[in-house]
């Protein structure tokens, strides 16, 4: 059997269409449909991965988040509907892995997963990271983009070392300017803009259209993990 | 035309300031002077009397009757005419320096006199009081010529009603208080020129008030109802409605006919005013009535058509999928499939449209602004949208030192979406959609440029109105809401949006926000 992967929604539609499509891509199914049921479960059932509905009728999705993060570091994937970017961000910023936005599609939520279960495998620090296109050292401080060394400030390249460290993942504007500025700087989001806007200058094929570093509207940035 | 100027004019009509005296009140320069050419004419007569006669003198005494009659009028120019004549009685007619009558004479030479201050007096009396009259009308005329012009000129009903209180304060020179009918026809005080002035508040006055409304005549001051009242009140009515009462209570405490007249002419102007702006109300309301009915229809016939045709398409879809699946090959599967997906996305996004112009319409955009890059923007929303726009090439032309732009991300995406979905919907596939950004000092212009059929002559403007598409004969899909939204949008954020047709083909829909002076630099 594969990862076991636990999904907490009060929707019994996507509830019957999250069964199909994680069984037939091989996945164990576990299912709760309301906060309480889901705390337990995420308890007993020991989930490799769990997908939260943001809205569910007994309890906001935060408290489950909050409850789980207490006792477990499994990959938490946050569903929510289109508008409440507070409300992602506020979810990701207290431990969530990631989030996607309703209506979404199967193929989007099998990548999540992948990129979750992947940095649960591996969270030990690699010296030398490749993805896709870009490759960086962080021993000796070298990034290449298709094989060519570019030269990056110390800030653009602290920004990449999050971003690529993460690939496939989003991160939130809080955890980039808290990581490159530390926590003291939460007014700097403007300046984390023009810095991204830089980075994708010197690191897209055309930064009009950037397909490395892409941006999640509201929520953050993420290093595209080309599979 | 100010308060103070009529307050002026009106002085000038009620204390008489004529320039030529005034009836019952004499200035003293007038007096001093008729005194001085009796003592001249005196003089004159003492120095060259003998010569003259007495006849003479008398003669020359009557100069100073002539000058007093045209001056000042009947009754001090009798008087002249009495001490004239006892001058000469007493300084020259024998015995001189005594005040006897010898001879009876006199006293015809005294009626004389009088007679010719009377005729003369009351003469150049008639024609003061017509300068004055003429004077006035023209005054009266003037300010309500000038409250007309001021009345017309008002729009709101509240403004209205301070206007019709402050001019008819100033015209007569009293507080004003304008009462128009509540709930259940009681009156209440709309206006008043001083804040809560007695005319708005005591009971005598209220009453008055209402008593004049209902009987449609005026009550208080200066007439024989209402004693206690102090003010005057006067309807302010047409032929077949009284809208209203207009009340003032004069300073001095008296209103005098020429002050009714004019308060009269003011409440007659304030009900012509009034029944205007009560008519445009009712004509606005029927046409928004008519409006909304309009749109309701048109939002049925859009929600009918736009979510029933996806709505068909997958439900037949899907069950060709469920009843027939035998018969099918794979890529005819594939075709009913992505045709069953496009149907969902279409209706997906219509319902998104629906609440995005609900939420703009109910005013419960709450713009979530922050500083953003442009480029980005534009990034993302071309990722988002890649599978609409895959059949056309997409250049974007964005330079290197464009400034961040304050906007709500999502919101901004909105506009960009709806704009490149409308160029993709009404250009030829293969064809070229360009998006260029400009800066100039103060404002941001993003133009999305399409090589299609254009916008119909004329209906530049009109695209921007709700469902404009479903009276359009162009037969494409779509709501005909999105750039209803993008304008909601953009004005929201105090920015201007507005379509064009390119000379060399296709349409060209622009918009600019403006960029603020603290603009972060790349």
């Amino acid at each position: 059997m594969g990862a076991r992967i636990l999904v907490i929604d009060d929707e019994v539609e996507i509830r019957r269409l999250l069964k199909v499509g994680l069984t037939a891509h091989g996945y164990d199914f576990a299912e709760a449909s309301t906060a309480g049921e889901g705390i337990y479960r995420a308890a007993a059932d020991r989930p490799d991965v769990v997908i939260l509905d943001m809205g569910l009728p007994d309890q906001e999705g935060f408290e489950v988040l909050r409850q789980i993060r207490e006792w477990s570091q499994v990959p938490v994937i946050i569903l929510s509907v289109r508008g409440q970017d507070c409300d992602k961000v506020k979810a990701l910023d207290i431990g969530a892995d990631d989030y996607l936005t309703k209506p979404f599609s199967l193929s989007e939520l099998m990548a999540r997963i992948r990129v979750a279960l992947r940095h649960q495998a591996n969270l030990k620090d690699e010296p030398v990271i490749q993805v896709g296109d870009v490759y960086m050292d962080l021993a000796r401080r070298i990034v290449k983009v298709g094989g060519n060394e570019i030269h990056l400030t110390p800030i653009e390249y602290d920004l990449l070392k999050i971003l690529i460290s993460n690939a496939g993942k989003v991160v939130t504007h809080r955890q980039l300017i808290n990581t490159v500025w530390g926590s003291d700087a939460q007014e700097n989001s403007q300046y984390l803009r023009i810095y991204i806007s830089q980075l994708r200058k010197k690191i897209e094929k055309d930064p009009n259209q950037p397909v490395l570093i892409l941006t999640e509207p509201g929520i953050g940035y993420r290093l595209s993990a080309i599979e | 035309m100010g308060n103070s100027s009529i307050r002026e004019q009106i002085k000038n009509v009620f204390s008489g300031g004529l320039g030529t005296g005034h009836l019952g009140e004499v200035g003293s320069r007038p007096v001093i002077a008729v005194l001085l050419l009796i003592a001249l004419v005196t003089g004159a007569g003492k120095l060259w009397g003998d010569d003259m006669g007495l006849t003479n003198i008398l003669m020359l005494y009557m100069l100073p009757v002539i000058f007093a009659s045209v001056r000042m009028g009947v009754k001090p120019s009798i008087f002249i005419a009495l001490v004239s004549v006892l001058c000469w009685d007493v300084f020259f007619v024998p015995p001189v320096l005594n005040l006897t009558v010898s001879d009876p004479r006199q006293l015809i030479t005294l009626l004389v006199f009088m007679l010719v201050a009377y005729a003369t007096g009351s003469m150049s009396d008639r024609l003061r009081d017509r300068i004055r009259e003429a004077v006035q009308r023209e005054n009266r005329t003037r300010i309500l010529y000038e409250t007309a012009r001021g009345l017309a000129a008002v729009t709101e009903m509240n403004v209205l009603a301070q206007q019709v209180v402050s001019q008819t304060a100033a015209a007569l020179d009293a507080e004003a208080a304008l009462f128009m009918p509540g709930s259940g026809g009681r009156l209440k005080a709309v206006a008043a020129n001083k804040s809560l002035t007695d005319l708005a508040s005591s009971p005598n006055d209220l009453l008055a008030a209402q008593w004049a409304f209902d009987h449609r005549q005026p009550s208080g001051l200066s007439t024989d109802l209402f004693p206690g009242a102090r003010g005057y009140h006067v309807p302010v009515q047409t032929e077949d409605k009284v809208l209203g009462v207009l009340s003032v209570k004069p300073a001095n405490h008296w209103l005098e006919p020429e002050r009714i007249n004019l308060l009269q002419a003011l409440a007659g102007l304030s009900a012509l005013a009034v029944l205007r702006l009560e008519l445009a109300e009712e004509a606005q309301e029927i046409k928004s009535l008519e409006a909304s009915e309009k749109l309701r229809a048109a939002l049925f016939n859009s929600i009918s058509h736009d979510l029933k045709t996806p709505l068909t398409s997958i439900l037949a879809s899907v069950s060709s999928l469920v009843d027939d699946d035998t018969i099918y090959d794979q890529q005819q599967k594939a075709t009913l499939l992505k045709g069953i997906k496009q149907g969902a996305e279409r209706m997906y996004r219509f319902i998104s449209n629906l609440l995005d112009m609900a939420r703009l319409e109910s005013g419960y955009l709450k713009l979530n602004a922050d500083w953003y890059d442009i480029q980005d923007i534009v990034g993302v929303t071309l990722r988002e949208n890649q599978e609409i726009l895959e059949e056309h090439s997409i250049q974007v032309d964005i330079p290197d030192d464009t400034p961040l732009i304050k906007v709500d991300y999502a919101l901004a995406e909105q506009v960009l979406t709806n704009l490149l979905h409308n160029a993709v919907k009404y250009s030829p596939p293969h064809t070229a959609i360009r998006i260029s950004v400009t800066h100039t000092e103060g404002a941001l212009m993003v133009a999305v440029v399409d090589q299609g059929e254009g916008i119909p002559p004329g209906d530049e403007e009109l695209i921007f109105d709700k469902f404009y598409r479903l009276q359009s004969p162009r037969n494409v899909s779509g709501t005909g809401l999105g750039l209803s939204i993008c304008r909601g949008i953009i004005e929201a954020h105090g920015g201007r949006i507005w379509a064009v047709n390119r000379s060399e083909g296709g349409s060209q829909f622009n918009f600019i926000l403006p960029i603020a002076p603290e603009a972060p630099l790349p």
